[in-house]
């Protein structure tokens, strides 16, 4: 699958096209780690020199994508990318399978869990800008998470997806906000981390709101 | 199909709201670095950087070489034997460890590396140093004394004598190859 898709180039502060895709193969993994992993482990390498605080460090320098690969193609995973001028923008896991809702209205019910989402480390602020760069696209993480609302709801999930958030009170804040995801408890499971979840109405909230 | 056309002041919108999130969904280490030390970021940070098992020998300070560590899947055998000798199913150490099975088999096989957070369960259930657990994952730089234990440990194991059950799930499987 290959659909059009638009993200934000923010030199221009223009709309530009994109596209999403399924087709992800064990190539894309290997461009993140020799285009991606080099940024965000230079950038990390930077702060830590300047002696930044841990918690501002980027927290995903040790993902290996390539890990991922044997999971291709796995029942109940989904994998999604996003494209632009000929470039991976960002790349993410959905798992079908392993997990269920836990609002209490939707209890036990099926949902679309987000496993590992990364954009490109130049789509990053905090990254581009520690390596004297200008972050280069926006939305890319937005409509990633778009595609799983999609396919919660293609799937029969009616729309319910579910994650952790790294611990980062704007990226709380904009899971809630934006997204309009529903933070529900720390999970001890998952190094405290704080566990979102759509139900079908607020999934359909989001769409609305991204189409009005 | 899905519908990815969303309208241009959401995307500016969003393009705003985005600016300082967090999306590496997945990737916590913080907590872990507690556990495995503070010197882990740095030594990581190397060791992922270059990409290569190989590049990790740039930084060792001794003659240890990780190499031995990593290419014998000693972090698999250890999860197989440590679960067998304790009469654990896969499925069972699965729970434990809260995964799925099918990875847990990905592990003991050498297939998938394990990420620290599973390093770290796995520490637990076992009883044994989560940072040396790291160590013979290879996420970590073995000092020597770890490393050539290690290799120790994976030679041994390799031949060591297959058990009745074992030998007859060899033959059987044997049969069924020839039969093919």
């Amino acid at each position: 699958m290959r659909v059009p898709a638009q993200i934000v180039d923010l030199a221009r502060g223009a709309i530009v096209d994109a596209v999403l895709f399924d087709d992800v193969t064990a190539d894309h993994f290997i461009q993140t780690q020799r285009e991606w992993r080099p940024m965000v482990v230079e950038a990390t390498r930077r702060m830590i020199k300047r002696g930044v605080a841990p918690e501002l460090q980027p927290t995903h320098w040790h993902w290996n994508w390539e890990n991922k690969s044997v999971q291709l193609g796995q029942f109940g995973l989904s994998f999604y990318g996003i494209e632009c001028a000929g470039q991976l923008q960002g790349l993410m896991k959905v798992d079908l399978a392993k997990y269920s809702a836990r609002i209490p209205t939707q209890k036990g019910a099926e949902l679309a869990y987000i496993d590992y989402l990364e954009a490109a480390p130049w789509n990053h602020r905090e990254i581009a800008s520690e390596l004297g760069e200008k972050r280069r696209y926006a939305a890319v993480g937005t409509n990633l998470f778009a595609a799983a609302v999609q396919l919660s709801q293609q799937a029969g999930f009616e729309g319910r997806v579910g994650l952790h958030s790294l611990p980062h009170p704007q990226t709380e804040q904009f899971y809630q906000k934006t997204c309009r995801m529903m933070p529900l408890e720390r999970d001890s499971a998952k190094q405290g981390l704080l566990y979102f979840e759509t139900t079908p109405e607020l999934a359909e909230l989001f769409l609305s709101e991204a189409r009005k | 199909m899905m519908d990815m056309t969303f309208s241009p002041e959401w995307l500016h919108k969003v393009a705003k709201e985005e600016e300082d999130v967090r999306f590496s969904v997945g990737g916590w280490v913080h907590d872990l670095e507690k556990e495995f030390g503070p010197e882990l970021t740095q030594a990581d940070v190397t060791a992922q950087g270059e990409g290569s098992e190989i590049d990790l020998t740039d930084v060792l300070s001794e003659d240890a070489d990780p190499k031995h560590v990593q290419s014998g899947n000693v972090f698999g055998q250890f999860l197989n034997l440590a679960r067998r000798e304790r009469g654990w199913s896969v499925q069972e150490l699965a729970h434990m460890i809260s995964m799925n099975a099918y990875d847990v088999l990905l592990l003991e096989s050498g297939k998938e590396r394990p990420e620290l957070r599973i390093i770290s369960k796995v520490a637990k259930v076992f009883g044994v140093p989560s940072r040396k657990l790291a160590e013979i994952a290879g996420l970590m730089i073995p000092d020597q004394t770890t490393a050539k234990a290690a290799l120790a440990f994976a030679a041994s194991s390799s031949t060591k004598p297959l058990e009745p059950e074992q030998k007859e799930a060899l033959h059987e499987f044997l049969r069924a190859l020839a039969g093919m």
